[in-house]
């Protein structure tokens, strides 16, 4: 009985190429088929399914990122002036690493996660991860396995790191959308939601992996798509970074058994969601799995026991394997595979992509100690393969060959891409758009659920299990407040600490995606910076989802993002360590109209500082002190949440302005360090106001705050209260340091805007004026009102 | 069917709040559907192996259940005189059940029984005037996700 099928492609004309890679699920284009018909028309055979199966999940968006390294021929309008580039996506990206070369930068690009150095020893590992697909099919498994899929990418970066925190943000339609809106086959924003938070909770509480730090965004254009990125930070020792496959070595599995479960996941994450779905793609974590290979796998890794390790993710063993011997050469004897049932076709195996699997590479002298250290701890560690000096990819199951290719073929021999694209862009112009009733507008923005609390979310997550986090997501009185990031200290004979924080903006994107890039990396950095973060030590991570970019005009904003992202990182002097795209994520109704998401980019940072003593959370802290503002307001109003409560379209996005930000940042740091400043919160998504309460919330104490002291060239209410320009902080000083704190800032940006005081209510003014008046109670309703 | 198996249904004492079934009837309530009264939900384990009643509840006890907060009954096939809906839903065939593997390995690994299959599902009690279009609507848009469960309507007695 043969175990293969033969796919007839030699004698295929294009349409049936086109058919064939339909039928079966592959997602390869015209050009792409046509490339595997040549290659197997050079060796004078049909391939298998096993062999073309291998080859589209190897050449899969998801895998390959086909986009992301094309050749672009961009064309830009701005103002009816016309610029033609060409542009390599990817290239633009690890320009910026490249250029500012800094030595603190361990590995970029090239490995599962990005690395920086923490001291001499140690570095810290950071990954993030998208499981859009996934979670919107099954969003109890689809977020959890995304969680347990980017822990495994940490314990697979460089022999393999300590996890240590993971991220978690995630873009839903509004809770409340009716119900009837919904096409068949698509989950309400609601049901969405649950299961994801719980998916994400059960698997990162099991692993025992605290949860810091993340964001949710709420808007329509995430009704068919939601986006769900995870993303996980690892302690390795330096030593611990190299991995190399050695010829010989043996290919060991361990973890999980494998199953039918996510086959088609890497080719089916790359195409867009459709209203028939088969149920094979679903996956369902096992954290208990994990938490067990977890252990084990460090004690392993100070032992020496192996030479090099990855994870199985999209592709499973295919690509894992495939990966890792693309130097080399491989062979794997598919029926050694443990299964989780009887029945599988070879490809299937080879494909699968069942959860909680890794493959490492290990010398023959070693493999018996590995299997019975591993067996100790109840994990199964099974030996199917040898990397061998042959350049193939040989995949036998009992005795027939069901797999032969080229490893060249596989990793080199996908046809350049060669793409074009648009941008086009109006003048930018100011709505004066004013404010009927002040109160009612800024209660509305702090319940406006992109701002409101998200304690009920954050709460469900353990963020404190391994006794490392010092700033935890809720700080101040009652721990209401909420930080702006999350500070770790790793190791428990030192003072050193790591600090997270993230920026996310979608809606500037409706504008401008070069300013939202600008603006979202500016966020980050601000985040980390507000915590007691030193901005010459901030290494970011890039993670687009976009729409659908075989569409000009989509792939075209694409563009214009990643050309903000290179620009701002350079100026910002932040270097990034690893990205991810997630594309394509649209939904094709019955009727064939397609609905893209809104092209959303999240930087995730990770800072390094020198003593966690000397960090700073956003809650006032008392009575008496002085609250100021640093940094210039513009009238930029565009996309403010402001502006979204009233449904107010265009204006003028905010501009970052990296000379002047930067060197603010530089002096914040060393304010906090000195002890200057008692809090310290970054203006975002709300402006000023929702800044100012969400310190009150933190602190318990209120405020009188005049709003023409704010620094603007433009004196207008709305301006000075709503604005979300960049480059803004807001921080307490006390009275007797005031003197010091106008000698540190002497040649910047800074005004005193008001008092902080005991009685718990805001007072605004505005000149001799009283504008406003609010209580922290009605506030603290408002923004707590986010029923899930 | 598989006809050597055993249901062993666990649900909350009378006086301990069933949070699970509260939070199912806001959903349901969310639907636009107000006809609804109580809902309450007990975990299954279909256990497949060729046993008796009482090594099953011997199973049960050891390994399954909270003795303080929560009830157990065994059955194959139960019949009740019932003025409420049921609905069971059960993940597909192929799919992976974390919980019902965990299941196995214990009842093994404790002796009871030396070869044994678990399936893990659900059951919900639906209290309220509702018609069956209702239930499916129920069925599809709250307690199974039709792509990876099976889900089975017992039907209110006199519907």
């Amino acid at each position: 009985m043969s175990y293969k099928r033969e796919i007839d492609i030699l004698n295929a004309d294009d349409k049936t190429l086109i058919e064939i890679s339909e039928k079966n699920l592959l997602s390869l284009d015209l050009e792409e088929m046509k490339r595997v018909k040549e290659y197997f028309l050079s060796i004078g055979r049909n391939p298998t399914d096993c062999e073309i199966e291998c080859i589209a999940q190897t050449w899969s968006e998801h895998c390959c990122h086909k986009t992301f390294k094309a050749n672009i021929k961009y064309i830009e309008k701005i103002n009816k002036k016309t610029e033609i580039m060409n542009i390599c996506l990817l290239k633009e990206i690890m320009e910026v690493t490249e250029k500012l070369n800094y030595d603190w930068c361990i590995s970029t690009f090239k490995d599962n996660a990005g690395i920086i150095k923490i001291n001499e020893n140690w570095g810290v590992a950071f990954k993030v991860e998208t499981h859009n697909h996934p979670s919107a099919l099954e969003p109890y498994g689809g977020a959890g396995t995304g969680i347990g899929g980017v822990i495994r990418d940490i314990l697979g970066v460089g022999l393999g790191a300590k996890p240590v925190l993971n991220t978690d943000v995630f873009c839903f339609g509004p809770l409340n959308y009716p119900y009837e809106k919904i096409p068949e086959g698509v989950l309400h924003p609601k049901r969405i939601y649950k299961g994801v938070v719980s998916g994400v909770r059960d698997y990162g509480n099991r692993m025992g992996i605290p949860t810091g730090n993340g964001a949710i965004i709420f808007d329509e254009g995430y009704v068919y798509n939601c986006l769900v990125y995870c993303g996980t930070a690892g302690i390795i020792p330096l030593d611990k970074v190299k991995k190399k496959v050695e010829e010989g070595d043996l290919i060991v599995v361990i973890g999980g058994r494998t199953g039918r479960d996510g086959i088609h996941g890497a080719t089916f994450s790359s195409a867009s969601l459709k209203e028939d779905i088969p149920t094979s793609v679903v996956q369902i974590g096992n954290p208990i799995v994990e938490k067990k290979f977890q252990d084990v796998l460090l004690v392993a890794r100070d032992l020496n026991l192996y030479n090099s390790i990855t994870d199985c993710g999209a592709g499973g063993f295919s690509s894992a394997i495939g990966e890792m011997g693309k130097d080399i050469g491989a062979i794997v004897y598919l029926d050694k595979a443990p299964l989780k049932y009887q029945g599988l076709l070879p490809w299937e195996i080879f494909l699968s992509e069942s959860q909680e699997r890794m493959i490492l590479s290990v010398p023959e002298k070693n493999v018996e100690k590995l299997v019975s250290l591993f067996n100790s701890e109840d994990v199964e560690a099974t030996v199917i393969g040898r990397f061998v000096k042959t350049g193939k990819l040989t995949v036998y199951y009992k005795d027939e060959i069901v797999c032969d290719i080229d490893m060249n073929f596989l990793h080199k021999g996908i046809p350049d891409k060669n793409l074009k694209c648009f941008f086009e862009k109006k003048e930018e112009k100011s709505i004066n758009f004013k404010s009927k009733n002040l109160v009612s507008d800024i209660l509305k923005l702090l319940s406006n659920p992109v701002i409101s609390s998200k304690e009920e979310v954050v709460h469900q997550y353990d963020h404190e299990v391994g006794g490392r986090t010092i700033l935890k997501p809720f700080v101040g009185y009652e721990a209401r407040g909420v930080s702006d990031g999350v500070v770790l200290k790793p190791f428990y004979n030192s003072y050193e600490g790591i600090i997270f924080g993230c920026g996310i903006n979608p809606f500037y994107g409706e504008i401008d995606p070069y300013y939202m890039a600008g603006c979202c990396i500016e966020e980050c950095i601000r985040n980390i910076v507000s915590c007691g973060g030193n901005p010459e030590k901030i290494a970011i991570l890039d993670n687009f989802c976009w729409g659908n970019v075989s569409d000009e005009k989509e792939l075209g904003k694409l563009v214009r993002c990643v050309k903000g992202c290179k620009d701002y990182a350079l100026k910002y002097k932040v270097p990034f360590i690893s990205g991810k795209d997630s594309l394509n994520n649209y939904f094709r109704g019955r009727e064939g109209k397609i609905i893209s998401i809104p092209g959303t980019l999240l930087i995730s940072g990770v800072g390094v500082i020198d003593d966690v003593r000397k960090i700073c959370s956003p809650d006032f802290k008392r009575e008496g002190n002085l609250i100021f503002i640093l940094g210039k307001t513009f009238n930029e109003l565009g996309s403010s949440q402001f502006y979204r409560i009233n449904k107010i379209k265009g204006g003028i996005v905010p501009k970052p302005r990296p000379e002047k930000t930067l060197n603010l940042m530089k002096k914040i740091h060393t304010g906090i360090k000195n002890g200057l400043i008692k809090s310290c919160h970054d203006c975002s998504d709300g402006g000023l106001i929702t800044a100012i309460c969400e310190m009150m919330i933190g602190g318990n104490l209120g405020c009188e705050v005049n709003f023409i002291d704010v620094l603007s060239d433009e004196k207008e209410i709305e301006v000075a209260l709503f604005s979300e320009s960049c480059g803004r902080f807001v921080v307490e000083i006390e009275k007797e340091k005031v003197k010091e704190f106008e000698k540190l800032f002497y040649d910047e940006e800074f005004s005193q805007i008001g008092k902080i005081k005991e009685e718990r209510e805001i007072i605004g003014f505005w000149g001799n004026k009283k504008i406003f008046e609010i209580s922290l109670a009605l506030i603290y309703k408002n923004w707590k009102s986010l029923k899930f | 069917m598989n006809k050597n198996f055993w249901i062993v249904e666990i649900y909350k004492k009378k006086n301990f709040r069933d949070v699970f079934g509260e939070d199912i009837k806001k959903s349901i309530e969310e639907l636009g559907i107000s006809e609804i009264e109580e809902v309450k939900v007990s975990n299954l384990y279909k256990i497949i192996c060729k046993t008796d009643r009482e090594n099953i509840r011997k199973i049960t006890k050891e390994l399954f259940f909270d003795n303080i907060s929560e009830d157990f009954t065994v059955y194959r096939k139960k019949k009740t005189k019932r003025n409420f809906w049921i609905v069971e839903v059960f993940l597909k065939e192929g799919v992976t059940d974390p919980v019902g593997e965990t299941a196995r390995k214990t009842i093994i690994e404790s002796g009871i029984l030396k070869d044994v299959f678990v399936k893990t599902g659900k059951k919900y009690y639906i209290k309220g005037k509702l018609k069956e279009n209702q239930i499916k609507e129920i069925c599809k848009k709250i307690l199974a996700n039709v792509l990876i469960h099976d889900y089975f309507i017992f039907k209110k007695k006199g519907v």
